[in-house]
């Protein structure tokens, strides 16, 4: 298969700094995409190089096997670019239609599709306002829907849910659950309970470096399970360790609890942990299998007992 | 259910829904709207006064004299060759008025864009050529409609006075338009240079103004002190004007190459600064 993003030795540098260093990546169609990273690592530029928004300093990058900027892309990658706007002086449908218009899409098609994309943030009804009548929210949600406008095939967002309310946060969620089969979504965020849940792949930068690519749920991880409780309980850790099979016990936070066991000894361990919490009492908020995205990407446990 | 593109999008195409979009920031915002009622207020007392009362001046015996005998002094004689009196002192006023209008009304091609990010949205829809030539072409578009305006209205007041000038001014209207499109336009791709390489069009407006300042007092200076480099001068955006003030009729296009020229050169230039810059 492919890939429909590959970077070879891909480097920026702005002045002085190395925003991206030397990065190799190859990328393929699928399931959602995360990108994640503290600030500065270099998330938004390896964005910007992918739309061609800038040019690499060294390296290649390619996308559908062009470079960005293309005339072949045009209309099959999208972007929610971080900071930008639509032009306040022009109404929602216009700007979406002029954008649509500029994809091949007639005047008349153009107006269908920019309501189209708009019901699928839930803002139908704000097709005759202009940016400024909106909320911030809402204006961000108008930018991921011009970022579906002729369903491109790869659509790059960049924390598309920041500063949304958590229904709306949701409703995005739904919306790149439903639209992942035809599109391939990368996302940019520091959610990571929401990247755990959309994203198979996770692209891990640090300091304009690539630490890791690898798959949210991968062979190791399944000898993990992480006990999320409702409230601590001193003798938890000690009791988890005598379930057979435990091998051992860590706090990776204030409630949460990284369960390491043998699966092949004991498959069930699910529901050996889940009777034990329910003999003594104990109430839980949630059990995962594996670790969490969290854990997998800055893993400083303290291990118990 | 997605409904897929009629077409596949191609440049010429995105190049005129581009310069469309233009016009209607002009028609359909009301911050294009308040420009254009405030280009109609100042075109109204320019005709109103110093066009209409030239034009009666103009036909009396011991005036034209007068005004003949100083503007062939100092080479203007043929400003009043034009077969319309109202068109000679239209043909002075617009020569220099509509590049000063130019440069403050199409400063703003694509820098709003750049620093609001709006350009992101559409480079991944169209090439920054198109959009750079695009947004080019709808000034240009702008600025016809506004100096057609402004002929007809010349044309419409000359006739009120004596509706038999209408031939001859409606020749002289159809010579100055094709003129002033001339003139304008190294103004207009000047501007779209500066638009490209700078984030405000305030900014560009200033580099405009600032550079060419500086740049014809330096040529000036330059003559000065080595004569043989005078006719650098000439090559400034908008020198042919005085060329131009002191012909009349068909043969004012004979003026034409220079500024066809510089606006190629300005274009290319932004072009590449458009297709290379960060956004």
């Amino acid at each position: 298969m492919n890939p429909i993003i590959k970077c070879t030795n891909l480097t920026k540098c702005f002045s002085s700094k190395t925003a991206l260093n030397n990065i190799n990546l190859e990328l393929e169609a699928g399931q959602p995409i995360a990108l994640v990273g503290p600030n500065g690592s270099g998330k938004t530029t390896l964005f910007s190089l992918m739309c061609g928004y800038i040019a690499p300093t060294n390296g290649d990058i390619h996308l559908y096997g062009n470079e960005p900027g293309h005339k072949d892309l045009f209309g099959k990658i999208a972007a929610l670019p971080q900071d930008a706007q639509l032009d306040p002086r022009f109404g929602i449908a216009h700007q979406l239609s002029f954008y649509a218009e500029l994809q091949g899409f007639s005047r008349k098609q153009a107006l269908i599709e920019s309501e189209r994309v708009l019901e699928w943030v839930q803002l139908k009804e704000v097709l005759n306002d202009k940016p400024s009548a909106l909320s911030h929210g809402m204006r961000k949600r108008v930018t991921i829907a011009q970022a579906l406008i002729g369903s491109p095939k790869l659509v790059l967002l960049d924390e598309p849910t920041a500063g949304l309310d958590p229904v709306n946060a949701r409703n995005i969620r739904q919306m790149v659950e439903e639209r992942s089969g035809e599109t391939t979504f990368i996302i940019s965020s520091h959610n990571l309970n929401e990247l755990e849940k959309l994203c198979n792949t996770v692209i891990y930068l640090k300091q304009g470096e690539l630490c890791q690519q690898s798959q949210v749920t991968t062979p190791d991880s399944e000898d993990y399970l992480t006990l999320h409780m409702e409230a601590i309980d001193l003798n938890l850790c000690e009791t988890l360790q005598t379930l057979d099979g435990v091998e051992e016990v860590s706090r990776s936070s204030k409630n949460e609890y990284l369960i390491r066991y043998h699966p092949s000894q004991t498959p069930d361990m699910d529901q050996l942990l889940l009777h034990l919490l329910s003999e003594n009492g104990w109430q839980y908020r949630q059990l995962t299998r594996g670790k969490t995205l969290e854990e997998q990407l800055f893993s400083k446990k303290t291990a118990v007992g | 259910m997605p409904i897929s593109p009629q077409t596949q999008a191609n440049p010429i195409r995105n190049l005129w829904i581009i310069s469309r979009f233009e016009l209607t920031r002009l028609f359909r915002t009301p911050r294009g709207l308040l420009s254009l009622l405030t280009f109609a207020v100042v075109w109204y007392f320019i005709l109103r006064y110093p066009v209409n009362f030239a034009a009666k001046l103009i036909p009396m015996k011991d005036f034209n004299d007068n005004i003949s005998e100083m503007f062939g002094q100092i080479g203007l004689d043929k400003v009043l060759g034009w077969p319309v009196d109202e068109f000679s002192v239209y043909w002075m006023i617009s020569l220099y008025l509509f590049p000063v209008f130019s440069i403050l009304i199409t400063a703003d091609q694509t820098s709003s864009d750049r620093s609001r990010g709006t350009l992101r949205f559409l480079t991944l829809r169209t090439s920054r050529s198109s959009i750079y030539f695009g947004r080019f072409l709808g000034q240009m578009m702008i600025q016809t409609i506004l100096i057609a305006g402004t002929l007809m209205a010349t044309l419409a007041m000359a006739m009120y006075r004596d509706s038999d000038v209408f031939s001859g001014g409606f020749q002289s209207a159809i010579i100055m338009f094709i003129n002033l499109f001339i003139v304008i336009m190294p103004f207009t791709a000047l501007m779209a240079l500066l638009s490209a390489s700078v984030r405000s069009g305030k900014l560009s407006t200033m580099l405009a103004i600032v550079s060419w300042g500086v740049l014809s007092g330096f040529l000036a200076w330059l003559a000065y002190k080595l004569p043989e480099t005078a006719f650098l001068q000439e090559w400034l955006p908008g020198a042919q004007r005085l060329d131009l003030v002191q012909t009349n009729g068909w043969s004012t296009l004979k003026q034409s190459l220079l500024p066809l020229i510089q606006t190629a050169i300005f274009l290319i230039a932004g072009q590449k600064i458009m297709v290379r810059s960060s956004i």
